[in-house]
C-alpha cells in the first residue's frame, strides 16, 4: 500500500485547495439585546461567501449563558453563528472583500450592530463603519 | 496576495487585532476562535452596569423620537437605550 499520495489526485478533484480561513460572526441580537432575524443573515453571509470564495459553512454554536461579574453578575446570552470559508489565495481579492463588506455593512446597519467581526488568517477585523453603497 | 492593512481598508475595519489561536480549524478550533473573539469584543467595551428600568410610554416615545432624529443626523443606527443612557449620564455628571 502506498503510504503517501496526493489527495487532489486520489479524490479526483479539480477544485483549488483553500488557503485562507475567513470567518464571519453572525450575531443573534441587536445592540439593545433584542433578537434579530439571524437565519436571514446566515443565508446572506453564506451566499456572499459562496459566491466570492466558492463555498462556505455555517456552524451553529452550543446555546449558552455566562455570568458577567464585571457587570454586577448580569447573565449575558449570545448565540453567534460562525460562518467560515477556506478561500484560495487567488480568490482573496479586492473585489471579493468589497462584496463581503457590502453584505456585512448591510447586516451591521439593518440588524443594528455595534460592531461586526471578521477573522481572516488570524487577524480580527472589527467593522463599525456601515457605509451604504 | 493582499496584506493585513489592505484587507482592513477594504473591509472598512476600525481596528485590527491579532487572534492568538494556534489551530482554528475544525469544530473545537472554531469554538476556541469564537472564545478569543468574544474576549476581544468584551475587552474593548468600557466597564458598564446594565440594569432594566421601567419608563412611562410617553417618556419612551420621546426617547424613541430623539434616537430616530440622532440616527438621521449621524447616518448610523442609534438605539433608544443609548439616548437614555447619554441623558442620564449627562444629568448625574452635573450633580455633586
Amino acid at each position: 500500500m502506498n503510504s503517501k499520495g496526493d489527495p487532489q489526485q486520489i479524490f479526483r478533484t479539480s477544485l483549488p485547495v483553500g488557503g485562507s480561513l475567513v470567518v464571519v460572526f453572525i450575531p443573534s441580537k441587536d445592540r439593545d439585546g433584542n433578537a434579530i432575524d439571524q437565519e436571514r443573515w446566515i443565508d446572506e453571509v453564506l451566499t456572499t461567501l459562496g459566491q466570492v470564495f466558492r463555498g462556505a459553512t455555517a456552524s451553529p454554536r452550543g446555546r449558552g449563558v455566562w455570568r458577567d461579574d464585571e457587570r454586577g453578575g448580569t447573565l449575558v446570552r449570545e448565540e453567534p453563528v460562525i460562518a467560515f470559508s477556506y478561500a484560495a489565495s487567488e480568490d482573496l481579492t479586492a473585489g471579493a472583500l468589497t462584496a463581503l463588506y457590502r453584505t456585512l455593512s448591510r447586516m451591521g446597519r439593518e440588524a443594528r450592530q455595534g460592531e461586526i467581526g471578521v477573522v481572516i488568517d488570524g487577524n480580527y477585523y472589527g467593522i463599525t463603519d456601515y457605509v451604504a453603497e | 496576495m493582499l496584506d493585513q492593512a489592505e484587507i482592513g481598508r477594504l473591509l472598512h475595519a476600525s481596528r485590527i487585532i491579532p487572534v492568538d489561536v494556534a489551530n482554528p480549524h475544525g469544530p473545537l478550533g472554531l469554538e476556541q476562535l469564537a472564545g478569543a473573539v468574544a474576549r476581544i469584543r468584551g475587552e474593548s467595551q468600557p466597564q458598564r452596569v446594565e440594569r432594566t428600568i421601567s419608563l412611562s410610554v410617553e417618556a419612551w416615545t420621546k426617547l424613541n423620537d430623539l434616537a430616530h432624529a440622532q440616527a438621521l443626523r449621524a447616518d448610523k443606527p442609534t438605539s433608544v437605550s443609548e439616548v437614555a443612557a447619554a441623558l442620564l449620564e449627562q444629568l448625574v455628571s452635573d450633580q455633586p
